[in-house]
């Protein structure tokens, strides 16, 4: 109760800081995510059509979330190092990029693969040709899957990117980190609230934006 | 294949772009000042940066990097600006582990990273070096004063209750650290005695009694607040870890103010003023830069 009270205090009085902060996370995952829903869909896209990349690209995506996220984070550092950005904004986004991968390329695919040959003869029947197919039919109905994958995608990386604060980029996890070494609890409760808010939050404003973007005719 | 190549050639476009736009406010700033991941060091980055901006820069603080992390980040010309400790630079950078004075090891540093594109300016009389801490009342009940009378102490009861050690996993790690110390002290030690955590963590691991004894920070707040007593390095092994702002040469060309700015608050710092800047913060949970502001306004700075 005391702590609670110490918590709801120390929120009170760095309500600007704390903001600012979760704005910053934010940025960081949304840039991440948006990055790899535009290179993602095309990709899962694209393994459409080359079966034959499908086993590889999704091997390889999977290997990548595999990686343990302080280690993914770690590399990044010499990487970007050599064009002079190896702390901050940039490797962040990128370990975070690279972990959005899997579930949106693999939801793209998903989604794809399982519409029915029904509903894609049919579009081929009223002489559609195969970019329309895909824009007015398959896309549409593929909204509910790929949508499920960008949301896996955000939950995942809102509290993988609470590591992103050990390399310069701050982010939520500023506060766990100054919790945990300035034996701080409001900073560390205060930081881990946050990240699971954030996450509960955006993923009732992704589950709205799904119901928007799904045809009439496949919502439930 | 050919929209494979149109694709990669769209992805690199996508990063290059992604590179460009992300951290647009890293170079809007004038200075970049780094700063490292424990109390004192992101005390060092508001007080320097608050006082910077009052005499008219724009000041963009990146705050709890790594040591190497941050040396590198300087190097490469991310960082402007940073508080670096003098046998930091001398054992992690520089690799040398000769024994040398405190002026012997600011010269040493200094003359190395000025070739480098690095400027050492006056060093204060900060020095905060690692040392070994127990709980004060065990350490007088067991009568131990010094690490000698630690080890000896350990020895003693190794066979029957190892004693465990909490210490941060860059100590566990570099070449000035813990492997090193055991072997001068000769300390009996396996790896299961030893415990890793972040270095805020040792405190509280100290004082609720998870480890015996661990590795501190002279500086640190915590070691009077937690009723810690610091064993005496008696046979000298840890270096002067003096703080000194360490500036790039283009940037101090720029701007030959900044000497004078930053000498006088290296002028500023000694171990008596940075144990209770600290203890502000993490003894009686005060925000950084409140503590900054009244160090600034108390010196009439600001």
């Amino acid at each position: 109760m005391e702590t609670l009270k110490q918590v709801l205090g120390y929120i009170g009085h760095n309500m600007p800081y704390i903001l600012g902060l979760a704005r910053q996370h934010l940025m960081l995952v949304g840039i991440a995510v948006g990055l790899a829903v535009l290179i993602g869909v095309p990709l899962g896209m694209m393994i459409i059509r080359f079966r034959t990349l499908a086993t590889g690209v999704l091997g390889f995506a999977t290997v990548l979330l595999t990686i343990p996220a302080i280690a993914l984070f770690g590399l990044m550092i010499p990487v970007f190092s050599m064009i002079g950005q190896g702390i901050g904004a940039v490797p962040a986004i990128s370990a975070a990029f690279l972990y959005s991968l899997l579930p949106i390329v693999r939801s793209t695919y998903t989604a794809l693969t399982d519409i029915s040959p029904g509903v894609r003869e049919a579009g081929l029947g009223i002489g559609l040709s195969s970019w329309q197919r895909l824009r007015w039919v398959e896309l549409p109905l593929a909204v509910p899957v790929i949508f499920s994958g960008i949301r896996t995608a955000v939950i995942l990386n809102i509290s993988v990117m609470a590591i992103a604060s050990i390399i310069g980029a701050g982010g939520l996890g500023t506060l766990i980190l100054h919790g945990i070494s300035q034996s701080d609890i409001r900073m560390l409760l205060t930081g881990a609230v946050m990240v699971s808010l954030l996450a509960i939050g955006m993923d009732w404003v992704l589950l709205q934006l799904q119901g928007v973007l799904t045809p009439k005719g496949i919502r439930k | 294949m050919s929209t494979l190549l149109s694709f990669l050639s769209t992805l690199r476009h996508v990063l290059l772009a992604a590179v460009l736009l992300c951290p647009a406010q890293a170079f809007s700033a004038e200075l970049v000042l780094g700063s490292k991941n424990f109390t004192e060091q992101r005390l060092l980055s508001p007080i320097t940066a608050q006082y910077l901006t009052h005499m008219g820069y724009q000041v963009e603080q990146k705050i709890d990097l790594a040591s190497v992390i941050m040396r590198n980040a300087l190097l490469n010309r991310q960082l402007d600006l940073v508080w670096e400790y003098t046998g930091t630079a001398l054992v992690i950078y520089d690799g040398i582990s000769k024994r040398m004075t405190d002026k012997e090891a600011y010269e040493t540093v200094k003359g190395l990273d000025l070739p480098r594109g690095l400027t050492w300016l006056n060093p204060s009389a900060l020095n905060n070096s690692y040392a070994l801490a127990m709980k004060t009342e065990r350490a007088r009940a067991e009568n131990i004063r010094t690490i000698s009378d630690l080890a000896r102490r350990m020895s003693m009861v190794q066979a029957t209750s190892p004693w465990q050690l909490g210490m941060d996993m860059e100590f566990a790690g570099r070449t000035d650290g813990l492997v090193p110390m055991q072997k001068l002290y000769t300390l009996p030690l396996i790896r299961s005695q030893i415990r890793q955590m972040d270095s805020g963590l040792v405190y509280n691991a100290i004082r609720d009694g998870f480890v015996d004894a661990g590795l501190v920070y002279t500086t640190d707040g915590r070691v009077k607040g937690f009723k810690l007593l610091v064993l005496k390095d008696d046979l000298a092994y840890f270096p002067i870890y003096a703080a000194t702002p360490v500036i790039r040469n283009e940037v101090l060309l720029a701007h030959p103010q900044l000497k004078g700015l930053l000498n006088t608050l290296a002028a500023l710092f000694n171990n008596e003023t940075m144990i209770a800047l600290n203890a502000e913060v993490d003894i009686d949970h005060r925000p950084v830069a409140e503590v900054a502001t009244e160090f600034l306004r108390a010196h009439s700075l600001l």
